[in-house]
């Protein structure tokens, strides 16, 4: 066993990785599934439905590409408080999960005006089935980026001494959500034109 | 219990910084897409832009590369049944016209 600043390095488990990160990715591939069933189930109404081609061209892109742009800035300050956690510098791995936080917090925000406009446009989910698609996806995804920015603020003002260790799963996680708005992104906003 | 020490290695700083860089120019890159003609061309340039996203984003982002492998073989197994979903599902969706109902 390493000793290291925190205190005596566990064996991994059985599995070869420490259980907080095998939990975390077993549970992100039920998330996989989840996200991905639904996009499947999307990609085939799509086939279904060549009209829908009218109603998805009316999404935002400008505010979809700078919503991808705030999601994979904040996955750079993720990795790095991930850094920062692994070098048991505390200080700069609360300072980078709280700017994840912030830009997690802007991408809500932003989803929130663009929810308010198409609303105003009378596009709400019963207004079609492309709108259904679209706001039961973006509004998944928001909800998954809402827990994790409590995740993050919780780890961020947290003083405990295993706050830390945590962190590494907690980026995991954020990582993730970063990853379906990848895919959500060009389904949603791109290729609709 | 994990400590942060225990998780996988990884780039330095300016490493994440060099695949952010990456990310950033995949994302102008499929923009491009919007002004596409073609449907089929630019469904391929989009979402093959987003795969290299994805594939960045796991591997170096969440450490992908220095995980044991049967991590990959999850994911992947995740992959599988929903590629098992949607070729399942696509016939109910094309053909579904063509059914002769009971």
């Amino acid at each position: 066993m390493d000793e290291s600043a925190h205190g005596t390095v566990p064996a991994p488990g059985a599995a070869g990785l420490p259980s907080g990160r095998l939990g975390m990715w077993v549970f992100l591939a039920s998330e996989a599934a989840t996200f991905g069933g639904l996009v499947t189930i999307y990609l085939l109404s799509r086939l279904r439905h060549p009209e829908w081609a009218g109603p998805a061209s009316h999404t935002l892109l400008p505010v979809g590409t700078v919503n991808t742009f705030l999601l994979l800035t904040s996955s750079l300050t993720m990795v790095l408080a991930h850094h920062g956690a692994r070098a048991g510098d505390a200080g700069a791995a609360r300072r980078w999960l709280r700017r994840t936080a912030g830009l997690g917090l802007l991408f809500l925000g932003l989803k929130a005006l663009e929810y308010s406009h198409e609303i105003a446009a009378g596009n709400v989910p019963a207004s079609g089935g492309f709108w259904t698609f679209y706001f039961c996806l973006t509004g998944l995804h928001g909800l998954h980026v809402l827990a994790g920015i409590l995740v993050l603020v919780l780890l961020a003002g947290s003083r405990s001494a295993t706050a830390l260790a945590r962190v590494p799963p907690a980026g995991l996680y954020w990582h993730f959500v970063d990853l379906v708005w990848i895919f959500l992104f060009p389904l949603l906003y791109v290729t609709t034109r | 219990m994990d400590t942060p020490s225990a998780s996988p290695a990884g780039l330095t700083r300016a490493g994440y910084g060099a695949i952010w860089g990456v990310l950033v120019f995949l994302l102008l890159l499929s923009l491009v897409g919007v002004r596409i003609g073609d449907p089929a061309f630019r469904n391929l340039l989009v979402f093959g832009v987003a795969a290299v996203k994805a594939f960045l984003v796991l591997r170096y982002y969440m450490h992908l590369r220095w995980e044991p492998l049967f991590v990959g073989a999850i994911l992947l197994s995740a992959l599988l049944c929903l590629a098992v979903l949607f070729v399942a599902l696509l016939p109910d969706v094309v053909w579904r016209d063509g059914w002769v109902r009971p």
